[in-house]
């Protein structure tokens, strides 16, 4: 599988102890240069630059016709004061994701919630941290889910909803 | 799902994790720092919105992130 990665995903992911359980699900992720641009701190960017020295983290070329899409999908969320604001990295992601057929990584709820309701952009499977911890028991089998949460929201200081984090361990057997 | 029934449980989720990351911040640190700091750090409490928190503190995602982190608010999804 492969998945486009955005900032805030890889903030967190890089704090996780076993980050590196991520390439048991994905065998290439791809990030957008706006939003490599904005990392300033060793962790994501020690994170990143390892990940691109072995080829498992690369970016994405931008093209005008991505462009052109791009504010198509701006002017539908901006036309819609219900659906939250998103910033243009985070639409550039979902463009990105969407071109590729490829999953889109976030803990962004404005993406998640373009995903739901926009149709040309319901195709587009966004992953969270959550999501990827459950797709790499599910791909490894260990350790348990639970304990990949606990230690999750331990690095990263999250707290997954009860509700989505009881959906996950019945997807997985540990409910 | 319509966009009335989405919306009313983009609410429901909204509240449910705004009430989290009030109950879980360390008001005293968030308390102590200086105004653009300070105020970006309680919109991220009520807004949970991490890259417009970042800009209203002056301050780089990554950068953000680690006040965030020494705020103790949850990034709640």
């Amino acid at each position: 599988m492969i998945g486009v990665v955005d900032a805030c995903f890889l903030i967190d992911w890089c704090r996780f102890r076993r980050r590196e359980l991520i390439k048991e699900v994905f065998e290439r992720l791809y990030v957008d240069e706006e939003v490599l641009a904005q990392f300033r701190s060793e962790a994501v960017l020690e994170l990143i630059a390892r990940w691109m020295g072995e080829g498992f983290l690369t970016l994405r070329a931008w093209s005008t016709l991505d462009e052109e899409e791009l504010g198509r999908l701006r002017a539908i969320v901006e036309s819609n004061t219900r659906i939250p604001t998103l910033e243009r990295p985070d639409l550039k992601s979902l463009v990105s994701a969407r071109k590729m057929n490829a999953a889109l990584l976030s803990e962004n709820l404005g993406v998640l919630r373009v995903c739901q309701y926009v149709p040309s952009y319901t195709q587009v499977k966004v992953h969270t941290a959550l999501d990827v911890l459950a797709l790499i028991v599910k791909a490894k089998g260990e350790p348990k889910l639970r304990q990949l949460i606990a230690e999750y929201e331990e690095d990263t200081k999250h707290r997954f909803s009860s509700r989505r984090v009881e959906e996950a361990l019945r997807e997985v057997g540990e409910a | 799902m319509n966009l009335e029934d989405l919306v009313k449980k983009w609410r429901l989720e909204d509240e449910e994790a705004r009430r989290i990351r009030r109950r879980e911040a360390d008001w005293s640190f968030i308390n102590q720092q200086p105004p653009k700091i300070k105020y970006a750090l309680i919109y991220l409490v009520e807004a949970g919105d991490r890259y417009v928190a970042s800009k209203i503190a002056g301050l780089p995602l990554d950068e953000f992130d680690e006040l965030r982190r020494r705020a103790n608010i949850p990034v709640v999804v």
